[in-house]
């Protein structure tokens, strides 16, 4: 599971662009999120225990294969390095004004590429760890039922459809991801269960992302929630725990979130220096990590202030509708006319051959 | 090398092999037996490694006195006549392989040979002193057996097998070590254990190379999956009941002669959290105090990183009135709260190592000494505030309820790392620390186990032994991370809640 990044600036950007309706606009983004899911797994569905640098190469050819594989990589390093731009901004205005940006990107970059070197398995062991803690979050939803009011998003379906339109669209980069399973899908058991878990994923996230948007919308009203860039993190500022031997507990509501980016980003990490080794035919993607970190880090620091942090992730998520809705259509229509192979099923036959022959 | 049928050539070739230590002994006598001529032989023992009360009624007296009144003609050899008839009190066996008798002379063992034979009978009358059996010194228990391992290794089995009379518990003993030869004892139930996880537990053992093991922890250093890291990937406890459990589970237990101390492989995080009295006292009490241990654990493991992290980077998370009262009391300090900190945990770190170097009495008087006098003087003295002593003797009471020795010397280490890490970035250096720590506990496996099992790989199964544990009745199956090949140990019939008070009720 990956939480979005934008999550804790997403019920902002919903109010500016679409008020009370920023709610529809978050779930037409759910929908649009969903299709593209089913997108992948099918795609993957169809080359089971091939990674898209094999499946690629051999549907568009050695050359164009190797051309979307090279922009596919660059992809992933484009996502990772706007998260970590994005994560570093916030908490050098939250948490860490006097650090430079490049030490809690250096930092963050760091420790991903750590725990990102050791593939797969301790990367979904830790995530599924991580999971739990991203609960501890919804344990305080009840203490916002004194300052939550339910009139503060209603009446919805006021705003135009081309409103609504504008407002997922920027939605969407809360729930970006799933493209990672184009690259980590072979590695599943059993491909053909791996819809529902997607799916599920997906609704986990949204349903995540969803009650932080109507908490704030209820919480601290529509226009107040369209003033703030951060509004999760000012809500979280009035909540009235009784007892409480600490003043301010938003800052631990940031500890969650940077636990959920350092997620995203050992994800990101792995799925592209996976994917390059893919392409390059290599073993392991292990020797990849720390070169790419450093890719990252400067791309990370191409734009120059926040305002162009922004368009650079509305260009991320142009880049990622292109390849869900454009690519891997393509790569799908494709594979019904080239029979897909099956290098596992060949290995096994092998094998099988082979134990035979000893028998 | 085969022995020499003349008994002389044999002794000089021992003489010579052990190079005439002054702790070799001889000793050289004359068989008289009716009816057959005047025989030589000789025991040859290390001084010290045997009983020499065994050697006198088992051995000398026997052969001596008992088959010189023999009356019978005998119609086999002498040796088998020696053997058959009259070594009948001792364990022996025969070889005529000269490196095979020096291995059992080096174990305790006697060689007794005999002139015109070129085999020698060896005898186990090992009799060295040893420790008797203690109460644990580190794992100790209220309610529970109080026995603990000792060095030799024999009496440690016998306090296994004491308590597990199953035929299936095998004992597997090799010798490791090039010089030492010392005896290293795998110990599993065989038809609980994964014949994988014996396999590979035997595999790594037969890699290890060193002179001589002088206790489980070079063995535990060899084999363990993870080397480099901080946190141990195999288990090592003082306590029989611990190994017993341990092998009902289906791990596998290795022993070390003259080493107090059992390996228990696989292990995960989550069971040295576990201390073994949490099984003996009702479920109620058991996960009340586990429940304090987590959160303990927790507490010594973050807070001199919170405490500095709060200072130096987020005042404004402290309520006002206290904030108010830390700036007063940590008014004219000379060192930033990381530096304070720093010397105060280290300082901790010294008064416990002094305290288990320094003989008993001394121990406990340098614990009070630093705690108490060298604490208030640092106060006064100016040199730390008096929260940080409050933070440090949290820390240390807290570290204390670790009930694994060798995990909390991981759990300490981090600490540092937490603290030099928050020294940089506050709150945020914080979590970073934690995630790295996280995705460094992510990486570790035990014999293949997750590190993390069964928060992750998530089992929902083995979560009724964990943070919580279940009552007995519901703990019908075997831990899953062992992959035991009997995965039941309850049977199905076991009586269900209220199942009990009803049938006394009918009576």
């Amino acid at each position: 599971m990956i939480l979005g990044i934008g999550t804790i600036g997403l019920p902002s950007v919903l109010a500016r662009t679409a008020g009370p309706d920023g709610i529809v606009a978050f779930w037409m983004a759910v929908a649009i999120t969903l299709a593209g899911t089913i997108l992948v797994i099918l795609l993957v569905q169809r080359f089971p225990n091939q990674g898209l640098a094999d499946y690629s190469n051999y549907l568009l050819g050695s050359i164009l294969g190797f051309v979307f594989n090279l922009v596919f990589g660059l992809f992933m390093l484009t996502v990772v390095s706007g998260v970590t731009r994005g994560y570093a901004e916030i908490t050098k205005f939250f948490l860490l004004p006097r650090t430079p940006l490049e030490a809690i990107i250096i930092s963050m970059l760091f420790s991903a590429s750590l725990l990102a070197r050791n593939g797969l398995e301790p990367i979904a062991r830790a995530c599924q760890i991580l999971f739990y803690v991203f609960f501890v979050p919804v344990l305080v939803t009840p203490t916002f039922i004194a300052i939550f009011d339910i009139g503060e998003f209603l009446p919805l379906f006021q705003a135009d459809l081309a409103t609504i339109f504008k407002s997922a669209f920027h939605s969407l980069y809360s729930l970006l991801g799933i493209e990672v399973m184009l690259v980590i899908g072979s590695h599943a058991e059993n491909p053909k269960r791996l819809m529902r878990p997607a799916v599920t994923a997906i609704g986990i996230v949204a349903g995540f992302t969803f009650v932080f948007i109507v908490l704030a919308f209820g919480s601290l009203s529509v226009p107040q929630t369209a003033k703030l860039t951060d509004p999760i993190f000012e809500m979280i500022k009035y909540v009235p725990l009784p007892f409480s031997i600490l003043e301010r507990i938003d800052i631990f509501f940031n500890a969650v979130w940077t636990a959920s980016t350092y997620s995203t980003i050992v994800i990101g990490l792995y799925t592209a220096s996976h994917h390059l080794a893919e392409t390059f035919k290599l073993n392991s993607g292990k020797g990849f990590v720390f070169p790419l970190v450093v890719a990252v880090y400067f791309m990370s620091l191409l734009p120059k202030n926040e305002m162009e942090v922004s368009i650079y992730n509305n260009w991320l998520v142009v880049a990622w509708l292109v390849l869900i809705f454009v690519f891997v259509p393509l790569l799908l229509v494709i594979s019904l006319f080239r029979k897909p192979q099956d290098p596992g099923g060949q290995r096994r036959s092998s094998k099988q051959k082979q134990k035979k022959a000893n028998s | 090398m085969k022995l020499a049928k003349r008994i002389h050539h044999n002794i000089q070739f021992f003489q010579q092999q052990f190079n005439n230590s002054t702790d070799l002994v001889v000793r050289q006598f004359t068989i008289n037996i009716p009816g057959i001529r005047e025989i030589a032989g000789a025991l040859i023992f290390f001084d010290g490694l045997i009983s020499n009360q065994l050697i006198t009624d088992s051995i000398l007296d026997p052969i001596l006195h008992e088959a010189s009144q023999f009356q019978q003609p005998i119609d086999a050899d002498i040796l088998t006549f020696l053997k058959e008839s009259v070594l009948t009190n001792a364990e022996h066996s025969e070889t005529n392989d000269a490196d095979k008798v020096t291995l059992a002379v080096m174990m305790g063992e006697v060689a007794l040979l005999i002139d015109g034979y070129n085999t020698a009978l060896t005898i186990a009358v090992q009799g060295w002193a040893h420790r008797s059996i203690q109460s644990s010194q580190s794992e100790g228990v209220i309610r529970g057996p109080r026995d603990s391992f000792v060095e030799a290794i024999n009496p440690n089995l016998m306090l296994i097998r004491r308590r597990l009379r199953d035929p299936s518990l095998v004992f597997e003993r090799i010798q490791i070590g090039n010089r030492g030869q010392n005896d290293v004892v795998i110990a599993y139930i065989k038809d609980i254990a994964n014949e994988d996880l014996v396999l590979e537990v035997r595999k790594r053992l037969k890699k290890v190379d060193l002179d001589v093991i002088l206790d489980s922890g070079y063995i535990e250093q060899l084999i363990e999956d993870d080397w480099w890291s901080p946190f141990n990937t195999i288990q090592d406890t003082e306590r029989p009941d611990e190994v017993v459990a341990g092998l009902t589970e289906g791990r596998v237990a290795i022993l070390v002669d003259n080493s107090p101390f059992a390996l228990l492989a696989p292990t995960t995080f989550n069971t040295q959290m576990m201390s073994p009295e949490d099984y003996y006292v009702r479920w109620p009490a058991a996960n009340f105090v586990r429940l304090i241990r987590f959160i303990a654990s927790f507490v010594s493991f973050v807070t001199p990183s919170l405490y500095i992290a709060l200072i130096s980077f987020h005042p404004e998370m402290i309520p006002t009135q206290l904030a108010l009262s830390v700036a007063a009391s940590r008014e004219g300090l000379p060192f930033p709260s990381f530096i304070e900190a720093l010397i105060m945990e280290l300082s901790l770190e010294l008064l416990r190592e002094a305290g288990i170097r320094l003989p008993g009495p001394i121990g406990q008087t340098i614990g009070i000494v630093g705690g108490l006098i060298v604490g208030e003087a640092a106060v006064n003295a100016g040199i730390v505030s008096p929260i940080m002593v409050i933070v440090v003797a949290m820390t240390a009471i807290a570290g204390f309820i670790v009930p694994t020795y060798t995990l909390s010397f991981g759990l300490r280490m981090s600490r540092f790392f937490l603290m030099i890490a928050t020294s940089f970035f506050g709150l945020y250096g914080l979590t970073l620390g934690l995630l790295i720590i996280l995705g460094h506990l992510a990486t570790l496996t035990s014999f293949g186990v997750s590190y993390l099992s069964p928060w992750a790989p998530l089992n929902l199964k083995d979560l009724r032994d964990s943070v919580i544990r279940f009552p007995w009745h519901s703990l019908k199956q075997r831990p899953r991370y062992t992959l035991a090949d009997d995965p039941t140990r309850q049977s199905q019939d076991t009586p269900k809640r209220g199942q009990n008070k009803q049938k006394r009720g009918k009576q």
